[in-house]
């Protein structure tokens, strides 16, 4: 149930022909196959339901939604009945309403009529039908009087988040359907028979069940059944905000649901392009970290990391950290100073930090959290297609034919992406995995994968290889496709089709049997559209731009580029990875990925910033982090990323902190960077931001402000003022003007507005005269950069390898309930499904250490060692153990290594060579936990 | 973690690796080229210390310093 509810057709819109009905006289145009239903209130006719609505199949078991149709017996449901062309219906008649009547007098008789004091009041369908279908009065009685009831069934609040009031089930079933066909975990079923029908979540409670609280259950119940805590707790909300969520690259439209200024729920916008109405655990629910009393709120400055914390005005705070900027650099030189952005901000103040870095401090030294999850992607895909970014919108995969998942984990990184992609699956879709695990998606109730591929970890390029192979030499190339639109590829094709990239030659590096590779790479080459998804396993490695081009590479041979259901889709792990991406937030890239020696694009910035600009690139975050401990580099300014918990090779990381002269670290929370800080500016969380999201679908959404920014400042307006007083004039009156002159300066944002973007919902980049209306898929016609571009793609093992010392490969992931270090999640109800980061390790491995369930194990890597407990799982592969990064104590980030990608630095952080031992008691020694403890990173 | 080579030296053998399928001159040249576009000059200047210092240096990356040195950093 929602407050302000989106049009609800009944049932979904189907493609087909165009027919005409008339319903009750008003004559409409439907594709064929459109019910009844829905074509009635296409022209604002609505028929009664409650089983029925638009986001499930028609289902037809509430029986109120019968109308009269001219020439058919009896009295057909609205939901189930197809038009056909000249059909004219009534659905309105004598007949119909008792009918209608009837039904309802049963439905009443058998439900607790509390409605007064009941969480869904004026919320409620049950009690609009009531007053719909004109009932009056109940001839059985209700609630006990009536006999045989469901009253005494005993609510399940286990869930954290929401109720299950058993007694209020109407059993429509759309909660189960929910379920089944929207999130795909098929939890729920409808329990027993008849009058005993019940709707049960697998005989448990829904904690101990298999349900992953997505909340679509609760989106679908018509009563008060499946109701959020907080409205039972807050009321039923009064308004609403239209926003974007701010945890993963789906990028989630959300309405926010308040009463006054208080937040009561999330619920997942119908209109959302992303999204069509679906939702995870965290954008649904975990929103109450930006409430949390831990948030700071004023800001703090000190003259040194080990001083304690003063609060100070926002004057203060900002003369001091300018004051200190420019002593910084009159001292150490130009370059001495630098910034960090980040995912989780607005593109606008995104593109603010990066402004005040090129034109307030005069250098190129900011880069962004990307850099150590997709950077790979913007290099690779800008090799090869010529533009830093995904091809598809999230929609194509329902075209898609066989769907290639290679290291990603969508069912618990992309959540609502992930279930989109399982409805697909289940509609006849073929998949193949490349992942060292057996992730959900390998078997799952009603998917299972046609080929899983479980190779070792740092061999992607070898396997990728190897399947070019198969199409390059077994007449499997889409000739005319490449003939027509790629270049290099002759090449390519000399290159991959020598025996050194086949399956055979490859399996003792990849560790998988070379028939597998064979068929699954005949199943992808042969499918009307193959679709490739790919996330961190990707990109977090020392070859991962390697790999991204191979991939890119396999897309171009068989002509899957540019249409409906094919493509290379990057499944970004920030909400805002792709934006910041494109906001110029890389040191060797102005916004719109133009090199900073391009002098058109340099110029066009210099005039209208009013200043000269460098055209050499600057310092990586790693980069920075060598250059501090050389003492080259002397300040940073860190917007909303922490690095002290997010970056590999965590002691060289806080040594680096350590060394600055000054850290301005812009957050909501005291985090583990802030305690190197000498400046704390209280940030803004999502609900109070004012700006733009962009997802992994360039889709750029509107974060709208749901409330007023605690702190009485945007982050935006923080930064500007630091740049002023530098004396660097640089000054907006509101988000939308920095959107405008995104626009100006950037070819991809052309076409962008506020007010645009307000107008159509969402705009996927690019946006300018040649797409006003955006880019839903890219490459249609030609590529960006002209003719796709094959690059030859060599396998150069990881400087990390398994030794006698150090047996095991770690490798690291994130899990549903959770978001990267935690730091939102862990301070929501989000931490009942997970308390505590564990190691995952296969039988074998576990028994050869006599290591059990929940024993306590170090792991120690040429890094550092640290501690987890172990679960011994069988969908670990022998010689390979996992771990989330979620919280804290983990400290996972000792261990990892600073191995990097070759071309983009990003950390390697999938394969670090470990030995995993039985603690034996007692706490950590010196030597066993070296640097502190704290999470590891990816994004 | 420690290392026995400075970490220009480290990025800029990961580069040569991936180019070395390539004719040595060509493989220099894009050495040269995705240090040119993606390197901060003090970080050039770092891999020109080494050069001048005689360290041990993969082929592929001394010539491809030769050839930065044509569009030396400021």
């Amino acid at each position: 149930m929602s407050l302000n509810k989106e049009m609800d057709f009944g049932t979904p819109a189907v493609e087909g022909v165009d027919v005409v009905v008339t319903v009750d006289g008003i004559p409409v145009t439907v594709p064929d196959g459109t019910s009844v239903m829905r074509a009635a209130r296409m022209v604002g006719i609505d028929v009664p339901s409650l089983c029925a609505t638009d986001s499930m199949a028609a289902y037809g078991s509430c029986r109120l939604c019968v109308v009269e149709v001219e020439g058919m017996r009896g009295t057909p449901a609205a939901c189930t009945t197809p038009v056909r062309d000249g059909m004219v219906v009534h659905t309105q008649s004598e007949k119909v309403g008792k009918l209608r009547r009837g039904v309802m007098e049963l439905y009443i008789s058998d439900h607790p009529l509390d409605c007064l004091t009941c969480s869904a009041n004026g919320d409620c369908e049950l009690q609009d039908m009531a007053g719909v279908t004109g009932l009056r009065e109940v001839r059985y009685g209700s609630g006990v009087e009536a006999g045989a009831n469901h009253m005494n069934l005993l609510t399940d609040s286990s869930n954290p988040y929401f109720d299950f009031e058993k007694s209020k089930c109407i059993a429509c079933s759309r909660c189960v359907r929910a379920c089944d066909e929207i999130q795909g975990t098929f939890a729920l079923t409808l329990d027993g028979r008849g009058f005993g029908t019940t709707v049960s979540p697998g005989g448990t409670t829904f904690m101990a069940s298999e349900c992953v609280s997505c909340g679509a259950c609760v989106q679908a119940c018509p009563t008060a059944t499946l109701q959020e805590k907080s409205v039972v707790q807050l009321g039923t909300p009064t308004r609403s905000v239209v926003t974007t969520c701010a945890y993963c690259g789906v990028g989630c439209s959300f309405r926010a649901e308040l009463r006054g200024d208080e937040l009561v729920r999330m619920v997942p916008a119908k209109s959302g392009g992303a999204n069509e109405g679906h939702s995870c655990v965290k954008g649904r629910f975990a929103f109450g970290y930006a409430s949390h009393p831990d948030r700071v709120l004023e800001p703090m400055v000190r003259e040194s990391f080990t001083d304690e914390w003063r609060t100070v005005s926002w004057d203060e705070a900002i003369q001091f950290t300018a004051r200190r900027l420019l002593e910084i650099q009159k001292e150490h030189g130009q370059g001495s100073i630098g910034g960090i952005t980040s995912s989780r901000t607005t593109n606008e103040e995104v593109y603010v930090v990066q402004k005040m870095v090129r034109a307030a401090f005069g250098n190129n030294n900011v880069d962004t959290c990307a850099r150590v999850c997709h950077s790979p992607t913007g290099y690779g895909l800008k090799q090869t297609f010529g533009e830093s970014a995904g091809t598809q919108d999230f929609r194509s995969v329902d075209k898609a034919d066989v769907i290639l998942v290679i290291g990603a984990n969508p069912t618990d990184g992309h959540p609502v992406f992930g279930s989109r992609m399982k409805q697909r699956i289940r509609k006849g879709a073929q998949l193949i995995v490349i992942d060292p695990r057996k992730i959900d998606l390998v078997r799952t109730p009603h998917v299972e994968a046609t080929y899983h591929l479980p190779l070792q970890p740092s061999t992607n390029v070898a396997m990728v290889s190897a399947l070019g192979h198969v199409i390059a030499t077994e007449g499997l190339v889409d000739e005319e496709f490449v003939a027509e639109r790629c270049e290099g590829f002759d090449a390519w094709r000399e290159f991959i089709s020598r025996p050194e990239h086949s399956p055979e030659a490859v399996a003792h590096i990849t560790g998988v049997d070379p028939e597998l590779v064979r068929e699954a790479a005949r199943l992808f080459a042969s499918a009307p559209n193959g679709a490739i998804y790919y996330g961190l396993g990707v990109t977090e490695h020392s070859q991962g731009s390697t790999t991204v081009m191979a991939l890119a590479n396999l897309a171009m041979a068989t002509g899957n580029i540019g249409r409906d259901g094919v493509g290379v889709n990057p499944l970004r792990g920030q909400n805002n990875v792709q934006g910041s991406c494109d906001m110029g937030s890389f040191p060797h890239e102005l916004p719109g990925y133009r090199h900073v020696s391009d002098d058109t694009a340099r110029g066009m910035y210099e005039a209208l910033w009013g200043t000269t600009l460098l055209d050499e690139p600057g310092l990586r975050i790693p980069n920075m982090f060598d250059a501090a401990i050389d003492g080259s580099f002397r300040a940073l300014f860190v917007q909303g990323e922490d690095i002290a918990q997010s970056d590999p090779d965590i002691n060289h990381v806080h040594a680096a902190l350590a060394a600055l002269d000054l850290l301005v670290v812009q957050d909501l929370f005291v985090n583990e960077t802030a305690k190197f800080a000498h400046v704390l500016l209280p940030g803004t969380s999502f609900l109070e931001k004012d700006g733009t999201f962009t997802n992994a679908e360039r889709r750029i959404n509107r974060v709208r402000p749901v409330m007023a920014s605690p702190t009485g400042k945007q982050e935006w307006e923080i930064v500007c003022e630091i740049a002023q007083a530098m004396g660097y004039p640089m000054h907006y009156d509101n988000a939308s003007q920095i959107m405008d002159e995104i626009a100006m300066t950037t070819p991809t944002f052309t076409g962008v507005s506020f007010a645009r973007l307000d107008e159509a919902g969402s705009l996927q980049w690019p946006v300018n005269d040649d797409a006003p209306d955006g880019t839903p898929i890219m490459h249609t016609v030609d590529f960006t950069r002209g003719k796709g571009r094959f690059v030859p793609t060599p396998y150069v093992p990881s400087p990390e390898r398994s030794t006698r010392k150090y047996p095991l490969i770690l490798t690291t992931g994130r899990i549903l309930a959770h978001y990267n270090v935690g730091a939102q999640t862990r301070r929501t109800d989000n931490v009942a499904w997970h308390p505590e980061d564990i190691l995952e390790l296969h039988p074998h491995d576990a028994e050869v250490r006599g290591i059990s369930n929940g024993d306590t194990v170090t792991i120690t890597s040429r890094a550092g060692t640290t501690s987890l407990t172990a679960k011994i799982a069988e969908r670990m592969p022998v010689g390979v153990c996992y771990t989330t990064f979620h919280h804290p104590i983990s400290g996972a980030n000792i261990v990892t290594t600073d191995n990097s990608d070759w071309a983009t630095n990003c950390p390697e952080y999938k394969v670090t060579a470990v030995q995993v031992a039985l603690r034996t008691g007692g706490t950590p020694s010196a030597d066993e936990q070296v640097g502190v403890p704290v999470a590891v990173a990816g994004h | 973690m420690s290392h026995d080579k400075p970490s220009t030296v480290r990025y800029a053998h990961d580069i040569a690796a991936q180019f070395r399928y390539l004719p040595d001159d060509e493989a220099s040249a894009a050495v040269a080229n995705h240090i040119r576009l993606s390197w901060d000059p003090r970080m050039r200047r770092q891999l020109d210390a080494e050069v001048d210092a005689g360290g041990e240096l993969d082929p592929l990356v001394r010539k491809a310093v030769d050839l930065l040195r044509q569009t030396a950093p400021r």
